[in-house]
């Protein structure tokens, strides 16, 4: 016996180790799950912490309480062993031999498991009772309650209770017996299967053990203080009733049970149940006398109590020490017996072993329990004995050993074989178990409530019903080992069976779904596509946050990324050569069209400047050569020629010999005033028939005069022409006054292609038709009666022009011409016109203007009429005798364009203005007061005095006048001899000298230098008739080309120049004489 | 259990998953929230998270009525590097669809993608 229990102190510190873990596991999981609902259970989990803190100091007090027995040395001869087993409960089991420690181990895990069967069976039954776990929950609540209740309360029944104890634990041992005796055969029977099976299962189970051996203790402290205060609480005795009728129950299962499992495997063992079943009511009956007896021996031990106080406390403390080594050391101990039983050592030295061997025979079994109580006065001596001297330290701690009162229940234990402690541990389990189980169903209650589902509540609950029953021996092992998540796995399964009915579900739907729906895998998206960075980005990138600056220049924004970005270089090949060969001194072998096309053009209007300046240059040329030749032929001439001109120095023929003017009158010469080499002589229409249709057509020819040869231009016109005029300025524009009335003008610029031409002979001539007319077109302003004059009205312009005209004005100086022309018919309507250039011909003919001839650019504008007539019949007193008045003569002052002088068939000029201007005298007279009907046949201004003018009368009186007298400067009757004068000019050259012809072909050359009464010279050309005369000569120039050109009658125009003396003045002297003539005649 | 078997396979027209209103979406989230923003590696994955679910959460506001929606983030750095990404879905082409927007700054880049799966 003490060796037994020396045995079970050396370990003391690995069992409660493990509990300790146990516990943390136990409070971490199942208290903390409780602790939801229930704080007493959470206060019963501290208090059950405190419990085991407890131990540890139990433990060490255990050691002292060792360290004094060994210094008494009673249990010397088990030191031996002792000392063996401190070694360590691993060690202690390698000696004995893993194997059947193994082997032992699992046979006490199969008891404990068919203990805890037996338990949940008493559960079932239980509840078949009560029907509800809530009540039972509620009940064990109150157990707690009144648990805490009783320790608060009484530590003094605790002696009581050890007795009472020693009553239990007598059933106890009873019940051990019968368990042992079922564990027997069944060990037999399962020791093969269960062979294999892992230790660490078995571990666990171990520990779970100790777990429920102390739960089961507390609760069995419950009951016992129940049962003790039953007189005071009726419900403790219904409890404790309660508790005796499952002890009752179970024990009756347990040997249901065992009959059943046992049945088939030994006739012997059935023998023996029935043995033992015939014993169980013996032994039920003598377990309630037990109990009853104690009942009523309790005033006894409270009594004993009361005397042994001291003691009993000191040894109930040391037996709780025991109790819970004991406790600790169940298994150990348990294995032991054990070890005992397998060894059949029959020495019999102690009552275990006695009692071992009654449990085998069974027949024996109330022996043994008898023995036992009877034994334990014994023990509980021999203890008290050796713990006296300790009873003051453990005094200290007996606040600390409250809650250990449960544990000093135990006391008795220790006296007793180890039989009934055994049985306690294995109640202790199963009250364990039961707790757990029911701290689990709480919690799966709970969780299933959460689930809300009554019918998973239902499954889960039968389900753990079930189990127990019917998958007792199959299941146990597994369900054991996760008794703890069990719950866990029910809800797994719940909601699996959940989601497999979702899934099923969606099966079907998704089934049903996938006929109605076409998957198929979409294209490839492109989500992202970034490119690498290029080296040059990078670089841009990097450097352009560091510190340096980048810049760069760009000619082309466009041409980024090309290598070469500047212009392209434009290459052509050129060559030079000197001296300059063939076609020239320089070339180009590839010109670009473009360029040798824009370099014709620049030719071309290279050419076009190079031909007029040839035209120009070769007229000049002919012109040099013709006066070359003819000099020397008028010289020759004059040389040959006796018969010369006494005022002529030589003289000069024209060529007229021409088909077209053949036997044609000249009617007049006209020389231009600015270009005084040039000339036209008017040849009348021949009266004779010829081949030429020119016949009827009046012909103009155009001189130049030192161009003999031939006429420049020839014009022609239908009708007779009265008189002729040039433009001023350069010789452009030839105007004539028709004897019908119209003013028609010629542009000589106009190309001679444009006209008809008629080949005579050799020679081709061109007739020119005239640009303009006012024929048809001008009918209502025009002129009714033939035009007997035409004059270009002078404007400042032109009398400079005249002092310096160059020989070849350029075309642009005389293109843009604009100037007025004057015609005078015999009716006195004087009208005035403007000489328009257009600037461009219309070859087709202008659709407005009926007298423009196609192509032409020049036209006539009408802008003003001026009735002279009606001036001159206002003249004074004689107009009405001499009947109508015709004006025959139109000049204008050459300084003063608004001043014009008409002359008319009365002998008289009349003066008048173009714009109302009143000018003094109005008419110039003969110095006798009568007016004469005579005509002024030619008036003529002076070139070198303006004012000055000449007037030659039909009666052939010449009359000089000044423009601001009415009468005459002077007047010379009969110098022609009454011979009318046909044509009287001054000289250009000389101012005192002007020439008379007359009609009957006599020439006179007036010198009033010389003499002023009577003509220096008169020469008679008889030979042929002069029809008209015009002078020429440069004024500016003293040379000898002054000359006078003498129209014949046989159409030959002969041009005779002056001697010297005619032709060279004194100017001074000339001035002076007409100074001293006009201050004379005023 | 049982049911009947009419199923809606077809979203109707206003409920369709349409990509440019997704689309708009995204940029309109993206331009807000990313705009100015440099790359940071210990912030970009709970920037690409916030992002991802506040895309998530207006997509679903914009009454894509039984749509399944999946919003994919990715945000990376510029470092000149390469990037390639892409998708491929087995999905039922007449209903589902996807959107995706890029958004890019000097420092990092971002691709969001929500696909939109019809939920029978």
């Amino acid at each position: 016996m003490y060796t037994d229990k020396k045995i079970t102190k050396e370990d003391t510190w690995r069992p409660a180790d493990l509990r300790r873990h146990i516990r943390e596991e136990e409070r971490g999981g199942d208290d903390a799950r409780r602790r939801d609902g229930y704080d007493r259970r959470y206060r019963g989990g501290e208090s059950a912490e405190r419990r085991h803190r407890d131990q540890e100091k139990e433990s060490r007090r255990e050691k002292d309480r060792l360290r004094e027995r060994e210094s008494t040395g009673r249990e010397r001869r088990d030191e031996g062993r002792r000392d063996r087993r401190k070694e360590g409960s691993q060690d202690r089991r390698a000696e004995r031999g893993n194997e059947r420690e193994k082997t032992r181990e699992r046979e006490r895990f199969v008891d404990v498991r068919k203990y805890g069967d037996d338990y949940r069976e008493n559960k079932e039954t239980r509840r078949d009772l009560e029907e509800k776990h809530d009540r039972e929950r509620d009940k064990e609540r109150h157990r707690d309650k009144e648990k805490e209740r009783v320790r608060d309360g009484d530590r003094h029944r605790e002696e009581d209770r050890s007795k009472r104890r020693d009553d239990i634990n007598k059933e106890r041992k009873r019940e051990e017996q019968d368990r042992e005796l079922r564990n027997d055969g069944e060990r037999r029977r399962h020791k093969e299967s269960r062979e294999g099976r892992g230790a660490q299962i078995e571990q666990h189970h171990r520990e779970e053990k100790d777990q429920h051996r102390e739960r089961h203790q507390n609760e069995y402290e419950d009951t016992r203080n129940a049962k003790e205060e039953r007189q005071r609480d009726m419900k403790h005795l219904e409890q404790k009733g309660d508790r005796e009728y499952k002890e009752e129950h179970r024990k009756r299962k347990e040997e249901r049970e065992q009959r059943h499992r046992e049945r088939g495997h030994h006739e012997e063992k059935q023998k023996h149940d029935s043995e033992y079943r015939e014993h169980r009511g013996e032994e039920i009956r003598h377990h309630r006398a037990d109990r009853e007896l104690a009942e009523r021996d309790r005033p006894k031990d409270r009594r004993y109590k009361e005397g042994e106080d001291p003691e009993n406390k000191h040894r109930e403390r040391r037996h709780k020490h025991e109790a819970d080594v004991e406790r600790k050391h169940k298994e150990r101990k348990h294995r032991e017996e054990d070890d005992h039983r397998d060894k059949r050592s029959s020495s019999g030295k102690s009552h275990e072993r006695n009692v071992e061997v009654d449990l085998v025979s069974e027949q024996w079994i109330p022996a043994v329990k008898h023995e036992a109580d009877t034994e334990e006065p014994q023990v509980d001596n021999d203890e008290d004995l050796a713990d006296q001297d300790y009873e003051d330290d453990f005094e200290d701690y007996e606040e600390d050993f409250e809650e250990l009162n449960e544990s000093t229940n135990e006391d008795e234990d220790e006296k007793e074989p180890l039989h009934p402690q055994a049985g306690e541990a294995k109640e202790e389990l199963s009250a364990q178990r039961r707790k757990e189980i029911e701290a689990i169903r709480r919690a799966m209650d709970e969780e299933n409530e959460r689930i809300g589902t009554t019918k998973s509540r239902q499954s889960t609950s039968r389900e753990e019903e079930e189990r127990p029953k019917w998958s007792r021996d199959t299941e146990k092992i597994q369900s054991r080992a996760s008794q703890r998540g069990k719950f866990i796995d029910f809800v797994a399964a719940k909601q699996r069976e959940v989601s497999k009915k979702v899934a099923s579900k969606q099966k079907k739907r998704s089934t049903e779904l996938l006929r109605l729906i076409d998957l198929d895998f979409s294209m490839t998206f492109s989500l992202l596509d970034l490119p690498p960075v290029n080296e040059y980005d990078m670089y841009i990138r990097n450097f352009g946050n560091a510190n340096t600056k980048q810049a760069y220049v760009q000619c082309n924004e466009d041409n980024t990324d090309r290598d070469i970005q500047t212009e392209e270089i434009e290459m052509s090949e050129k060559w030079t050569q000197h001296p300059p060969e063939r076609s020239g001194a320089c070339g180009d072998p590839n010109l670009s069209k473009e360029a040798r096309d824009k370099q014709r053009s620049e030719m071309n209007y290279d050419s076009q400047r190079l031909a007029s300046f040839l035209r120009s240059a070769s007229q000049v040329m002919v012109v040099l050569l013709e006066e070359d030749q003819a000099e020397r032929k008028s010289l020759e001439k004059l040389s040959t020629q006796s018969d010369t001109l006494s005022f002529s120095d030589g003289s000069l023929q024209l060529i007229t010999e021409l088909p077209f003017l053949y036997d044609r009158q000249i009617s007049m010469l006209h020389f231009s005033q600015v270009q005084k080499h040039t000339m036209l002589s008017v040849h009348m229409p021949t009266t004779k028939p010829s081949a030429k249709h020119l016949d009827s057509c009046t012909i103009i020819c155009i001189w130049n005069i030192w161009e003999p040869s031939r006429p420049q231009k020839i014009l022609v016109y239908e009708s007779e022409i009265q008189c002729c005029c040039f433009s001023p300025g350069k010789v452009t524009l030839v105007f004539a006054g028709t004897s019908v009335g119209s003013v028609v003008l010629w542009d000589l610029r106009e190309q001679s292609s444009n006209h008809y031409s008629l080949k005579m002979g050799e020679e081709e001539w061109t007739f020119r038709q005239p640009t303009f007319s006012t024929d048809a077109v001008l009918a209502a302003s025009g002129h009714l009666s033939s035009v007997t004059s035409v004059e270009v009205v002078p404007s400042a312009l032109a009398g400079e022009l005249r002092a310096d005209v160059p020989l070849l004005a350029s075309e642009e100086e005389s293109s843009g011409l604009s100037f007025q022309l004057a015609s005078l018919d015999e009716s006195g309507v004087l009208n005035f016109w403007v000489v328009v250039e257009l600037p461009k011909g219309n070859e087709a003919g202008s659709p407005t203007d009926l007298g423009l001839r196609p192509g032409g650019k020049v036209k006539l504008l009408h802008s003003s009429s001026v009735l002279a007539a009606e001036s001159l019949r206002g003249s004074p007193r004689d107009v009405v005798k001499t009947g109508p008045l015709h004006a025959l003569l139109l000049k204008f002052l050459p300084t003063d364009s608004n001043h014009f002088f008409i002359g008319t068939n009365m002998g008289l000029v009349h003066h008048g203005t173009s714009h109302g201007l009143k000018a003094p005298p109005k008419f110039y007279r003969f110095q006798e007061v009568e007016v004469q009907p005579v005509d002024v046949t030619s008036i003529h201004f002076s070139p070198f005095r303006p004012h000055l003018f000449l007037v030659g009368c039909g009666n052939g009186s010449i009359r000089l006048h000044a423009v601001s007298h009415e009468q005459p400067v002077a007047q010379w009757k009969n110098s022609t001899a009454g011979e009318p004068v046909v044509s009287l000019q001054w000289a250009q050259t000389r101012a005192t000298v002007f020439c008379v012809l007359d009609a009957a072909c006599n020439l006179h050359i007036w010198d009033l230098l010389k003499d002023d009464t009577q003509p220096v010279v008169t020469e008679r050309m008889s030979a042929d008739r002069v029809t008209d005369m015009a002078l020429f000569g440069q004024s500016g120039k003293q040379n000898t080309y002054s000359g006078v050109a003498l129209a014949h009658e046989s159409g030959k125009i002969e041009m005779q120049y002056f001697k010297r003396s005619l032709t060279v003045s004194s100017t001074a002297e000339e001035e002076k004489l007409l100074e001293r003539m006009t201050t004379e005649a005023f | 259990m049982e049911e009947s078997d009419t199923y809606h396979i077809r979203p109707n027209h206003q409920q369709k998953f349409r990509p440019a209103v997704v689309k708009e979406c995204i940029r309109e989230i993206v331009r807000e929230r990313l705009s100015g923003v440099q790359y940071n590696p210990e912030e970009v994955p709970e920037l690409t998270r916030s992002l991802a679910d506040s895309v998530k959460d207006k997509v679903k506001n914009s009454g894509f009525d039984k749509y399944k929606l999946v919003v994919q983030v990715v945000i990376g750095e510029q470092r000149g590097q390469g990037v390639k990404m892409s998708s491929r879905c087995f999905w039922d082409a007449d209903t589902d669809s996807y959107a995706e927007d890029v958004f890019m700054n000097d420092s990092l880049f971002c691709v969001v993608a929500v696909f939109g799966s019809y939920y029978y």
